[in-house]
């Protein structure tokens, strides 16, 4: 990413910096991956570890199409994804307690390694919730989590798109487990 | 530090000394396991509080947190996944991206998956769970290993099979179908050619299997997809692995009767069902398959299979004991020869059928010839009947054209929708008699070439032979006698010393000429005129019935090793090289690893060569260090099988990449000597004669590759480029387009087009295309200045100092320099580049308009004599 400072002087600056672009689309950009995701997560199995990375992309292309975005926003893009997927979930965790349980909601413990099928609606929201606490005083940790955990993204690209290093990657990592396990109380 | 750990919501659960805490923890993390503790007494610098903090702080970061160990879609997988599937098992969720399911059938679930390995999307079939508890795994997994082994153009291979737990699952391509039983559902009994071309398909199928000892057990229209042009069986050998794993089961002897509730003992679908197999005879052989082919023939012409009865023990005593009503009877068209063979396959006892599908094969051979002889006398017995079959042509070519219209609402193609051709003996008009065995050679080479066109089918080459000679022959007559609706005529004269060759194509019905072109003919090139022929017709026809007709196949090489890994490992690698980019580099693995699976597979040695030569473009890798690896497989794949063009196509671009012109070149010229249908090659040799400024020959040799394979938008892009450096602009603009709607995301595509309009003044267009290309392709920096992006291409400069330097950074620099208009700064990277041994001259022509700003400079003819094009200096300076 290049600072917004040289492009001030472009011939015919229709765009403002990268991330500006981004910041002012993301409404549009937040919706069309909501339903793309929607659409994607319904379609296939359980194994859609990938499916971000399709989901970007698709969402990408669609945008470039309509030339609102260009190369240089990609790697936003696939953070703001990541965040959208937790986002699709949480989405669908709190209609599935409406069904069930007139949203009365039972606390569980997240310690497992496997939740439980009719545990999971509930077992997002507490997760969603500690992501949220963490991301009011920690904003990249909770990104770095929404990069890998529902991203699926890798180190390496999660670095690219954070804009930091692996190795911050890493770290950030180990600290937001750290906190959200507090945050769990686990 | 526990003060401030107090779970629960609303609380905090920061240390309130947190961020003067996280440096600290930071290079605590960054210390190796075994020094942490050190590091913190050193960081806490006495201070006990913040060493008990940090303490805990590390022991809770070295904590797990099983949940996040696995990406939330598994986590959650019941959230993630709406619709509850099937439990896909785990090994089988590394390996594959699921789609979704297909279907479900009696043996089986089949899921359309993403094999991420491979790039390639699969069919899983996963045995029914109540069905694998029943079988013996190892006996299974070893039966359908047999099956494995088979490789065949009708047959879909198995990729892979394996148990999972408790599972039992093979891996297939997924085949985008119709099946035939689609077909049938839709349109009822086939017309009588499609109906003998899927059965010739389906008996070569058998006759390959058999001869290997595999048998089906379960032939029937289910398992025949009509897959780009051709009819493939799946699922061979999954039956027999079945029923074998299931008798081991049976191990008290008990005869398994005939009753179908044992599933697992007798495996097949009723309907087509040989009395043996229904019976639960243990000795049933191929020719229980020969069996069914005979009710799946007899469905194919009649609309039905033989026997229709609702109750399963009904249709076994029909075929037991019940005579099938004679197909004549129902389908009076159906040619003799081929109802005798139906019924005979259909015989109650086996040995009373054909023994071999070999046979079936040879008789259905035969069908069409004595098809058309038969028309032929019936038409010379009844004058009035020829007025009748011209209108039945007019109704077929009609249909034809109805069908051609769907297609482009429902892909994909249709094996027996194919579009009919005959190629009428190409005649002589020259004095030369010798002339006339080259045109009959011609015609020949170019009906087999069409042949070789999925969705193209070329009748009968013995019926068109009785045009000889004549060289305005009656169209619309031969196209009704030959049942072909579309036909191909030419005639050969000379002109000047030369051989022509014009040939049209035209409708049988009424006889317009949709195509025609002429071409000089080498005597010595036969195989190159007739392919050039043959891919100008297909993409005629092509444009005609966009999704009817295919792509020529890729030829395999011959199995030239015995070792299945080292196959599938060369296999992998020709399709991540078909996808250039960042696929190079694995290709580049995968044909090592072939060949240390084994050191005598050239065709393995021939792939890593050119990958090897592709890796400089597109892995920013100096050539000279991967240049004695090249040279090294490129001569072994030529000790091995010298007939083999692509090791000098590599070895054409590793002298190129030198800058040795020359030599580059001759290695190219043989390259497509030795295969003018290599479109690699051709594609290659047009480029290096653009660089080196040679522009009509190479639209020449790009020419020969868009009528070898007109579907490429690599093909087509660099059409578009030769029309461009040759002056013709609208062309190159047409060509790029088409390029562009073939393939949106190819680079080579964007950047040429991206060059076409900056070419043709329309820098808006070019700049949206620039945008979409990665900043590190070659000609970006200059295409974003010449577009008016000057912010653009001075921040890519910005960008090419930031990162560590890369081969081809010197060229982006100088390319955008140039875009700039910065000549002194263009002058002194293009020298730079030079030096390192950069391919600029390749990026852009040095007859490109990109140098025009330098090119009376003297330094850049130095340039131009130190990359070897010295000798075009003149040329490019009198520009």
């Amino acid at each position: 990413m290049h600072t917004s400072a040289d492009q001030s002087n472009s011939m015919h600056d229709t765009r403002p910096s990268s991330q500006g672009t981004l910041d002012h689309l993301v409404p549009a950009v937040y919706d069309e991956l909501r339903s793309i995701a929607r659409r994607r997560l319904s379609a296939r199995g359980p194994s859609n570890t990938l499916s971000t990375t399709e989901l970007v992309h698709e969402a990408y292309l669609k945008l470039l199409e309509q030339q609102q975005v260009t190369w240089r926003d990609r790697t936003h893009f696939v953070a703001l994804a990541s965040v959208v997927m937790r986002h699709v979930l949480v989405d669908r965790a709190r209609a599935r307690l409406a069904e069930k349980r007139d949203g009365h909601r039972q606390r569980i413990t997240l310690d497992a390694e496997l939740i439980a099928a009719e545990d999971q609606p509930e077992a997002m929201l507490q997760l969603n919730d500690a992501i949220e606490r963490l991301a009011l005083t920690e904003p990249r940790l909770a990104r770095v989590v929404d990069c890998r955990f529902f991203g699926g993204l890798t180190e390496d690209e999660i670095a690219e798109a954070l804009d930091v290093t692996r190795r911050t990657v890493q770290r950030d990592w180990v600290k937001a487990r750290l906190l959200l396990r507090r945050a769990l109380s686990l | 530090m526990t003060d401030s750990a107090t779970p629960g919501d609303g609380q905090p659960f920061l240390p309130s000394n947190w961020a003067e805490l996280v440096p600290l923890l930071d290079a605590v993390l960054d210390a190796p396991a075994s020094e942490r503790a050190d590091r913190i007494k050193q960081l806490s610098n006495g201070e006990a509080a913040v060493q008990r903090q940090l303490e805990q702080l590390l022991v809770e970061c070295e904590q797990d947190m099983p949940l996040l160990n696995e990406s939330a879609a598994r986590r959650f997988n019941d959230l993630a996944n709406d619709e509850a599937a099937e439990q896909i098992p785990e090994v089988l969720v590394d390996r594959y991206r699921i789609a979704k399911e297909l279907g479900r059938g009696g043996m089986s679930s089949v899921y359309l998956a993403h094999d991420l390995k491979h790039g390639r999307n699969v069919a899983i079939k996963i045995i029914r769970s109540d069905l694998a508890a029943s079988l013996g795994h190892d006996r299974f997994l070893r039966e359908i290993e047999i099956a494995a082994r088979l490789r065949h153009p009708n047959i879909v291979p198995l990729f892979d099979s394996g148990e999972a737990g408790d599972k039992l699952f093979f891996v297939m391509p997924y085949e985008e179908g119709p099946s035939l039983r689609d077909r049938i559902r839709d349109g009822g009994a086939l017309p009588i050619s499609d109906a003998l071309s899927v059965l010739r398909d389906v008996a070569r199928a058998l006759a390959y299997a058999h001869e290997r000892g595999v048998v089906h057990r379960d032939v029937k229209p289910d398992n025949v997809m009509l897959s780009s042009g051709a009819a493939v069986v799946t699922d061979f050998g999954i039956a027999k692995a079945i029923a074998a794993a299931a008798d081991r089961n049976d191990s008290d002897g008990a005869a398994p009767t005939g009753t179908l509730t044992q599933a697992g003992t007798v495996i097949g679908t009723p309907a087509y069902m040989a009395p043996e197999q229904a019976t639960g005879d243990a000795a049933i052989d191929h020719r229980a398959d020969i069996y069914s082919f005979g009710c799946l023939g007899y469905e194919l012409f009649a609309g039905h299979p033989p026997f229709q009865a609702q109750a399963t023990h009904q249709l076994i005593a029909a075929h037991i004991a019940t005579t099938p009503r004679p197909i004549t009877e129902l389908r009076p068209d159906v040619p003799s020869s081929v109802a005798d063979l139906l019924a005979r396959c259909l015989a109650k006892a086996p040995g009373d059928r054909p023994q071999n599908a070999r046979d079936l094969s040879a008789i259905l051979d035969g069908a069409t010839n004595l098809d058309v002889s038969a028309t032929r006398t019936t038409q010379a017995a009844s004058g009035r009947r020829s007025r009748r079959t011209r209108i039945w042509a007019a109704v077929a070519a009609l249909s034809a054209l109805a069908v051609a219209g769907s297609y482009f609402a429902a892909r994909p193609a249709r094996a027996s929708d194919a579009i009919t051709v005959a190629v009428l003996p190409f005649g002589n008009i020259a004095a030369d008699s010798t002339m006339s065995l080259i045109a009959d050679g011609l015609g020949d080479e170019v009906a087999s070439a069409l042949a070789r066109v999925p969705g193209i089918l070329v009748k009968s080459r013995t019926g068109a032979r009785a045009y000889r000679g004549q060289l305005a022959p009656d169209v619309t007559a031969a196209g009704a006698k030959l049942k072909a609706d579309y036909l191909v005529t030419a005639v050969v004269r000379q002109d000047r010393g030369r051989w022509i060759l014009s040939a049209a194509l035209e409708r049988a019905v009424d006889a317009p000429s949709l195509w025609d072109n002429a071409f000089v003919v080498d005597p010595n090139e036969q195989g190159a005129v007739a392919d050039s022929v043959a891919g100008d017709l297909t993409a005629a026809l092509r444009r005609i019935f966009p999704r009817a007709v295919g792509v020529a196949p890729v030829r395999l090489p011959h199995q030239q090793t015995s070792s299945s890994e080292a196959f599938r490992l060369y296999v992998a690698g020709q399709e991540k090289l078909a996808r250039r980019g960042q696929s190079v580099k694995e290709a580049v693995q995968l044909f090592r690893r072939a060949v240390q699976e084994d050191s005598l597979f050239a065709p393995a040695y021939s792939g890593l060569s050119v990958a090897l030569a592709l890796t400089p473009w597109f892995h920013g890798v100096k050539p000279s260090v991967l240049r004695d690896e090249l040279v090294h497989a490129a001569r072994r794949a030529l000790a091995l099988d010298s007939t083999q063009a692509l090791p000098h196509v590599a070895l054409g671009m590793a002298l190129w990449e030198a800058y040795n012109w020359t030599g580059a070149e001759t290695e190219m010229a043989t390259a497509v000597r030795l295969d003018p249908r290599n479109v690699e090659a051709r594609v290659q040799y047009s480029r290096l004669l653009a660089s080196s400024g040679r522009a009509t020959e190479a639209l020449t040799q790009i020419r020969a590759a868009r009528a070898l394979d007109p579907a490429s938008a690599l093909v087509l892009s660099h059409m578009a480029n030769a029309y461009r450096i040759n002056g013709r602009l609208d062309s190159a603009v047409a060509e790029a387009r088409r390029a562009f709607e073939t393939d949106t995301a190819n680079l080579t595509t964007l950047l040429i087009g991206a060059t076409i309009y900056l070419a043709v003044n329309r820098p808006k267009e070019a700049h949206a295309l620039v945008m979409r290309l990665p900043p590190t392709a070659p000609m970006v920096g200059y295409q974003l200045a010449k577009s008016g992006d000057v912010a653009g291409a001075r921040q890519l400069l910005e960008r090419l100092d930031a990162r560590p330097p890369e081969w081809g950074d010197e060229s982006r620099r100088a390319f955008t320099y140039l875009g700039l208009g910065d000549t002194a700064n263009a002058l002194a990277a293009l020298e730079r580049a030079t030096t390192a041994g950069e391919l600029w001259p390749t990026d852009a022509r040095p007859t490109d308009e990109t140098y025009d700003s330098i090119r009376q400079s003297a330094r850049f003819r130095v340039l131009l004599d130190r990359v070897g094009l010295g000798r075009f200096a003149p040329l490019i300076v009198g520009r």
